[in-house]
């Protein structure tokens, strides 16, 4: 064993000292996930795009309608229509659809608009018509950031909605006279006090009706915009679970509460790191094997070799160093990919011990594929040569150039020919996928039972080779 | 020390090494002689255990397989081609090569370091190989063959593509060792190797060991003459004799006694103006065997 173990150290030495195979094995698939991790979004965590929101619309008023209009020209936000063009209809799932849209991480949040919105349009002035008619967000209560842009762009829509009213006199001049009636129709209001109400309602009236309301619609034109987003930018700072208080003050409130909606993560990636990594592992892992092999070569031209065989070791432990060496290379080289990813990346994993499981069977499958590697010439050139021509096929139907669940059905289906398909899927079965033991045990023993026939073949040739 | 009975091996229709035997004992350094693809590497692969041989037997030390560790431990190698990793220091070539024959902790720091003192390399010790000159990486190479301390010391032609300087050093430690009372095979396509370090020499071609001896009992059985060639300042005067053929004026003479014919010749008469004695040597001796020269071989 100690044998084995000098020949293993003694590669593991010599490859890190070769900054060419370095640069294959850990520099190019660290880039390589990288690049394609940023093209396609990075983390995932919003903030560089618009919001996807979806509606429930279960008070159907005019005053839900004009808000989801107004929410539908905010270029932070993003509502799906069902259709193509701008006048296709939004969707409008039900509440639990919507729930399940934004768990499924297919909507950033949700938001509900209760039954009797419409009626209370001054909700935001603390004038409440209680919490059932209160608006509502859903969202993952990860997504701190989004929840204060959302919370922020919906006072302004809100407020935008408000200074819409004031701008129609028609709607004042009737929400005016509705609020005298109440006035008068109040049991617990006193008589002194009534008295006052009515005269300065009535004052307003007169007010209202001399007032030039297409000069003022241009004057609140120009300040509508600055103080609604100002209020809203202050209001938002409110924390959502307080709007009760904040009403009961009777200043600005925000006409709506956060409902924490987890995002169910089981069997999704979480970010494009959880694909591109897991893509880059297999080309430093068939690095790592061509470069095994390519040393064993020269190991056999340089002459080194036959001073292996003259120590008193056997054949069998010759090449269980080489493929100690390759295997320990292997894992060490998913463990620095991984590693970096989930520290610099914040790649999280569901499963630690499957996610061992996963690299130890990988680690298996390529030294096998380094054995067979190695006999495919009898030179560097001849090997390398031979390995990329073999390899980088399997690769590349095997999910190394196109991520498994972007592959169309008959890329899939040929791709279970491939080894490189059951690395990833193994690898990302135990990072996102949601594996449990069972499902791991398929792609690890197909990764198992690769590795050692390949060595096997291998071996074998060796042998012959040898002499 | 080492018995080579009777090896045979063939390779498709190559009869590489024919009806092979020789003995080695303690303390001899024993040379094998012959030009390239008279199957010298083919014996020591198959004396160090790595190629079976198809027929024949090999006795280490007393053991007769040489390919169980512990006769293989008795042995040391130095190839021919450089095996080391160049990426490697010399420290840690010596290590890796020391680990495998079962050494560790102090035992082989010890053997370590003296090994590098051996090859004159204590001082670059931590350097990688790939920064050594030829003459530095041949003596590395001899060194790892020793670093485990083995009884009997195998050099497959240890001097190929050497400097002369280099050379010179490489020969040092191999009569160092001689001197040390290692058993040597010392395989080598130059006669002056094998006349310098071999006590006994075994002449190879084709695969047979044509004659096995000490240097001057194969010169003598084999080499013939020695060979005296006088180059005349003015051709001999008529009615004078000389021994031998006389072609102008240089005389060659074949004789078994070559300085009491130098005397000869000064007495006679003739007006010598230069003088060179051709002893026999291994070249000739292989000439005489072979029908052909060891360097056009």
């Amino acid at each position: 064993m100690n044998a084995v173990l000098t020949l293993a150290l003694k590669d593991l030495k010599l490859l890190v000292r070769d900054r060419f195979a370095l640069f294959w094995i850990l520099a190019f698939p660290l880039m390589f996930a990288l690049f394609f991790g940023a093209i396609f979004g990075g983390d995932g965590d919003g903030g560089r795009g618009a919001i996807s929101l979806t509606i429930v619309d279960e008070d159907g008023s005019d005053g839900s309608r004009a808000l989801v209009e107004r929410l539908s020209s905010n270029e932070s936000v993003t509502l799906t229509r069902i259709g193509d063009g701008d006048a296709a209809p939004i969707e409008s799932p039900t509440l639990d659809e919507a729930r399940a849209l934004v768990q499924k991480g297919r909507r950033s949040a949700y938001l509900r608009i209760p039954a009797g919105f419409g009626d209370n349009p001054y909700a935001v002035f603390g004038a409440s018509s209680g919490d059932d008619a209160e608006l509502e967000i859903g969202i993952d209560p990860g997504r701190s950031a989004e929840t204060g842009f959302l919370q922020g762009i919906l006072m302004e829509t809100v407020f935008g909605a408000v200074f819409d009213r004031f701008r129609d006199k028609p709607v004042v001049q009737a929400d005016l006279a509705d609020v005298r009636r109440k006035v008068s129709e109040a049991d617990d209001i006193a008589p002194g006090q009534k008295l006052v109400l009515q005269t300065f309602f009535g004052a307003l009236g007169l007010f209202l009706d001399q007032l030039d309301w297409d000069a003022m619609d241009g004057a609140t034109a120009t300040s509508d915009g600055t103080a609604a987003s100002g209020d809203a930018d202050r209001a938002s700072d409110a924390a959502p679970h307080d709007t009760g208080d904040a009403k009961s003050g009777g200043g600005l409130a925000a006409p709506f509460h956060v409902v924490d909606v987890s995002r169910d993560t089981a069997g999704l990636p979480r970010s494009t790191w959880d694909i591109t990594f897991p893509q880059a592992l297999v080309w430093g892992l068939m690095s790592v094997s061509l470069g095994f092999a390519i040393t064993l070569v020269r190991e056999r031209t340089a002459g080194t070799l036959l001073r292996l065989r003259m120590a008193p070791i056997g054949h069998a432990q010759l090449l269980l160093g080489k493929g100690l060496g390759c295997f320990l290379a292997c894992t060490l080289t998913m463990a620095v990919l991984l590693g970096f990813a989930s520290l610099a990346l914040g790649l999280r994993v569901d499963s630690l011990p499957l996610l061992l499981l996963a690299m130890v069977s990988t680690a298996i499958c390529f030294t096998g594929i380094m054995m067979t590697v190695s006999v495919l010439g009898k030179t560097e050139a001849a090997v390398a040569g031979a390995s990329w021509g073999v390899l980088m096929p399997f690769a590349m139907i095997g999910g190394g150039m196109i991520p498994l669940f972007a592959m169309p059905g008959w890329l899939a289906q040929v791709s279970v020919i491939s080894p490189f398909k059951w690395a990833i899927t193994s690898v990302e079965g135990a990072i996102w996928r949601g594996f449990t033991l069972g499902d791991m045990a398929l792609p690890c023993a197909i990764l198992i039972g690769t590795g050692a026939l390949f060595f096997g073949i291998g071996v074998t040739v060796y042998k012959k080779l040898d002499g | 020390m080492l018995e080579a009975r009777s090896l045979r091996r063939r390779y498709g229709d190559l009869l590489a090494v024919d009806d092979v035997s020789f003995e080695i004992r303690a303390g001899e350094a024993f040379g094998l002689l012959g030009p390239n693809g008279a199957g010298k590497s083919t014996t020591i692969h198959m004396l160090a255990g790595v190629v079976t041989p198809d027929g024949g037997e090999i006795v280490v030390d007393g053991q007769r397989d040489p390919s169980r560790p512990d006769v293989r431990r008795a042995i040391g190698v130095a190839p021919q081609g450089l095996a080391l990793y160049d990426e490697l220091s010399g420290e840690e070539n010596l290590a890796v090569f020391a680990r495998l024959y079962g050494l560790a902790g102090a035992r082989l720091a010890e053997r370590v370091t003296w090994a590098l003192d051996f090859a004159g390399l204590a001082d670059r010790r931590r350097q990688r190989v790939q920064a050594y000159s030829g003459g530095m990486k041949r003596r590395l190479n001899l060194a790892c063959a020793l670093v485990h301390e083995p009884k009997v010391l195998i050099c497959d032609e240890p001097t190929v593509g050497v400097d002369p300087q280099s050379r010179n050093h490489i020969f040092d430690c191999i009569e160092s060792l001689r001197d040390g009372g290692m058993t040597l095979l010392y395989t080598t396509h130059y006669m002056e190797e094998a006349q310098r370090l071999c006590d006994r020499v075994a002449i190879m071609d084709h695969g047979r060991i044509l004659a096995i001896d000490t240097v001057d009992a194969l010169v003598e059985a084999h080499g013939g003459l020695s060979v005296v060639q006088a180059e005349l300042a003015t051709p001999p005067a008529s009615g004078v004799e000389v021994p031998g053929r006389l072609e102008g004026t240089t005389l060659r003479v074949d004789t078994d006694r070559p300085f009491e014919l130098v005397a000869s010749l000064g007495r006679g008469g003739l007006d010598i103006a230069s003088l060179r004695v051709e002893r026999p040597d291994l070249e000739r001796v292989f000439l005489q065997l072979t029908g052909r020269s060891l360097r056009d071989a």
